[in-house]
Formats: structure tokens, sequence, C-alpha cells
């Protein structure tokens, strides 16, 4: 094959300078954003003590007691509650090597600082406590569940949505919703460092290049749920699922402390509502 | 004279992942050489191939290219970055990843559009790259379009667009019918014999043999 003469030679290239180092960031961010859900679950050795005695707790009963606390924390009409599950949260991280704290922090301080943003304008009509409430509230539940997902992972939530009895279509339906969350994470990654690897010079076209990326993500993520389903469909899938056997939750010792704990919390939700009604 | 690429005793493994996806890996590639890194499943292929280009970096060792040791701080360095980006060009496994542009002849443009090339160089740059893949007649046909192995096609050709020194392909041969394998075979040959260099990460031995390269056992 007689190659062209630019491809032969060996040209000293000087690439020009680029502001692209927002658009850059900002888009392998949001698509690393989406790779969260793949991180495994820490293995035991890495684990804190806490975490340590945390696993010994069934997971499908660490899973309900997050929902009902989230839900306490929702529901209550007064701050004591929220307040008293920060100040547990905040103890809970203490006793955490940072590098379990970083991701648990963070999501529930965005979504904390967006709840209080979106609740700003309440401000200006007289509610002064409604975006504290909010954000504390939307902090304290992200918290909860974020540390929660880290110390399970995915595949560990999964196994307990199995455990709670949940019908097989629910857990499926949550199964894939997750892989596909990290599918479509891995794709935007890929194409944006894609992009980057031939983004070697000046870019007057950034916008129009990132709308590419996410354009393209889309239509893989919709090009790769159609073959799913049709797998599904060709593997017998249709009408409905099988109920799959499955293991009575083990109720060890650990797992009744923890039961007891919770209950007690939620003790102490209601007497909180009622007496400072 | 120093060896063109260098891993040196180099050992990486991903975020949120136990398991080491490189570990001690040693070896060298010359100039105007094609090699083949080889090895089992999982044994770190296409993990060599990123770290050449800089998407992730060594935990341990050092990785350098015509002496420039690829690492976060040389690659915070956004001039060097894209300097060695247009020297080292990479083919992804998934093709489809790669292509985001409206059109087949777009997507091969935007390399040396990048680089900030007159539009004449440009055309005369899409039309060698579109005639050596064989791609003249889907110039305007939308990349996501495309069958399995034209993606497979497109992708080289618009990395082959910027010209680079060294070209990296990640299982370049996958989905590839005899008349396609036969065009990158020859293309590869003639990379090579114009001096320039290749590194595949792939498990076609039968590849490795067409384009003579040289093994690396990972």
């Amino acid at each position: 094959m007689q190659l062209p003469s630019w491809l032969v030679g060996h040209a000293a290239y000087e690439p020009k300078h680029d502001r692209d180092s927002f658009l850059r960031k900002n888009v392998l961010s949001l698509a690393s954003a989406l790779l969260v859900l793949r991180t495994e679950a820490l293995p035991a050795d890495e684990l804190s003590a806490l975490d340590r005695l945390l696993s010994l707790v069934a997971a499908p009963v660490r899973l309900v007691s997050a929902v009902v606390l989230v839900a306490c924390v929702s529901l209550a009409k007064n701050m004591a509650f929220a307040w008293i599950m920060l100040a547990l949260g905040l103890v809970v991280l203490c006793l955490r090597p940072a590098r379990m704290i970083r991701p648990v922090l963070a999501a529930a301080l965005l979504a904390g600082g967006v709840a209080f943003l979106v609740n700003a304008p309440a401000l200006l009509l007289g509610q002064t406590t409604a975006p504290v409430r909010m954000g504390t509230k939307t902090l304290v539940t992200v918290g909860m569940v974020a540390s929660i997902a880290q110390s399970l992972g995915p595949d560990g939530l999964v196994a307990a949505l199995r455990g709670c009895r949940l019908p097989a279509q629910v857990v499926m339906t949550v199964d894939l919703a997750l892989r596909d969350v990290v599918l479509l994470g891995e794709s935007a990654r890929t194409l944006s460092e894609a992009l980057e690897l031939r983004s070697v010079g000046h870019d007057s076209t950034k916008t129009s290049s990132a709308a590419g990326v996410m354009g393209v993500t889309f239509l893989l993520a919709h090009n790769k749920a159609v073959a799913r389903a049709e797998a599904m469909e060709l593997r017998g899938y249709g009408d409905g699922m099988r109920e799959v056997q499955r293991k009575a939750v083990q109720i060890n010792a650990a797992t009744m402390v923890y039961g007891i704990c919770v209950a007690l919390l939620v003790v102490l939700f209601a007497y909180l509502e009622v007496s400072l009604a | 004279m120093s060896a063109l690429v260098c891993f040196r005793d180099v050992g990486f493994s991903y975020q949120g992942c136990a398991a080491k996806a490189l570990e001690g890996v040693s070896f060298e590639v010359e100039r105007g050489e094609a090699c083949a890194l080889v090895g089992p499943n999982g044994c770190g292929k296409s993990t060599a191939l990123r770290l050449l280009v800089g998407l992730d970096y060594p935990s341990q060792g050092t990785v350098q290219v015509d002496g420039f040791v690829v690492d976060a701080s040389t690659m915070s360095n956004r001039a060097d970055a894209k300097r060695l980006r247009q020297r080292v060009g990479l083919v992804f496994q998934d093709p489809e990843v790669q292509l985001f542009c409206p059109t087949v002849a777009d997507e091969v443009a935007f390399g040396p559009r990048q680089m900030g090339l007159l539009e004449e160089e440009i055309d005369v740059r899409v039309a060698d790259c579109l005639r050596m893949f064989d791609l003249e007649h889907l110039a305007s046909r939308a990349p996501w379009r495309l069958s399995g192995g034209e993606k497979r096609r497109c992708a080289i050709a618009c990395v082959v667009s910027l010209a680079p020194d060294i070209l990296c392909l990640d299982e370049p041969t996958n989905g590839l019918d005899d008349k396609s394998y036969e065009l990158v075979v020859t293309f590869l040959r003639s990379f090579v014999k114009a001096g320039k260099t290749v590194l595949v990460a792939t498990h076609d031995k039968a590849f490795v043999q067409a384009i003579s390269a040289r093994e690396i056992r990972l």
C-alpha cells in the first residue's frame, strides 16, 4: 500500500493553547460519577472496625433499617430527630478511614447543598427555617443511603433486596437499572476519553463535540437496552419471572442488637414527635 | 539510542478494584518496530495501552515514550499531553465508543482540524484515509449506523489521520471480514515499513504473524 506523504514523515507538532479543561473535566467527571456504582464492596481486611462489626448484620435487615430511618427523618415535623441522626452519622463517619468518608460526605453535602439552594427562595417569603430543614434532612438521608450503598456494594444491595422477599421482577428491575447506569457511565467515559485523545489542538467546536459525546452515549444506551430485551426474550422471558427459592435471613446476635438499636431510634422518633408537637 | 517505548516495572490497579491490572511489567519497543502484547484475558494488555497514552498513570514503575515520562505531573501540562497524543494514537477495542461525529468524513477530519491544519490539507488527509480504509462510499453516513467492521475501519482511519508516530490498536481484528482484515494488515505493514511503530494488543496469532510483530507476553 502506498502511504500518503503526510503520513510517512515526522512533523514536529506544536499544539495551540486551548481553554478546554473546564469542559474536559466536567464531561469526564459526569461520566465517572455514573461509574461509582461499579465500585466493589471493600474487602474485609480493608474495612474499619465498625464496618467489620456491621458486616456481621444481615444485609436485608440493614437495608430495611435504612429505609425505616430515612422515612423517620423525612416524616419528622420537628428537627430534633434529624439533629440526633446527623450527630450519629458524624460519629459513624469519624470511625471510618478517610477514603471511605470522602465519597459519602461528598454525595451528602452536594445533595444537601442543592436542597438548600432549591428552598432558598422561601427565605424571601419569610420561611427562614425551610431551607435549613430541607438541607439538613437531605444531608442526613443521602448520607445514610450513600453509607449503606458503600459498605454493601451494588451486588450486596441487590442480594439484600432479594433477602427482603421482594418480587423477583422488582429485584431484577433494580439490578438491571444499576447495571445500565454503569454501562451508560462506561460508554460516556470511553467516548469522552476518545474525544480527549483526539483533541490534540484547538477545538473551536467544543460544545458540539461534547453534545456529540452525550448524544452517542444515549444512542448506545438505547441500542444496548434493546439488545438486552431481545436476548431476554430469546431466553424465555416474557410471561413474568419464576421465583427463586429463597434462603431465610440468618438472625445472629449482631443482627438482633442492630435491630434493637434501630427499634429504639424509631421509639425515640415517635417520642420526640409527640412530646415536642 | 534508547527505545521509543519503555515500560519499567510498571504496576497499576483500577480505582475501586482490589486486584492489580498490571504488576512488575517491563518491556521496550524500538522505533519502526511492530510489537504485539499477548497473554490471557485480563492480563493487562488494554491497560498497558491506556498507560501509554496517559489515560491512566502507573501506580509503580515508569512509562516512557521517546524519553517523555507519562505520569500525572507531566501530563498536567496540556501542551505536552496533546503533543504525546498526536504522536501516539490509540484505537479502542470497541470502535462504537470512539465515534462521536455526525458523519464518517467529519469523524476522520476531527483530529486534523484540532491540529489547526488548513482546510485543503484536512481534505487531503480525509480523502487519503477514506481511500486507504475503503470508506469513500460511506463518507456521508453516520458512524453509528455503520456495520461492526466498517466502524472498526473508521475508528482506525480517524486515528491515522492524526499522522501518529506510534499506532496502538486494541484487538484490531475483532469483527473484520476477510477483505477488511487484509486491508488492515496491508496498511500496518506499510506503516511499519515507513519507519513508524505499531503496538497491538491481540489474541489473534495469525494477525501477529501477518504483520511480522514481535510478541511481548504479559
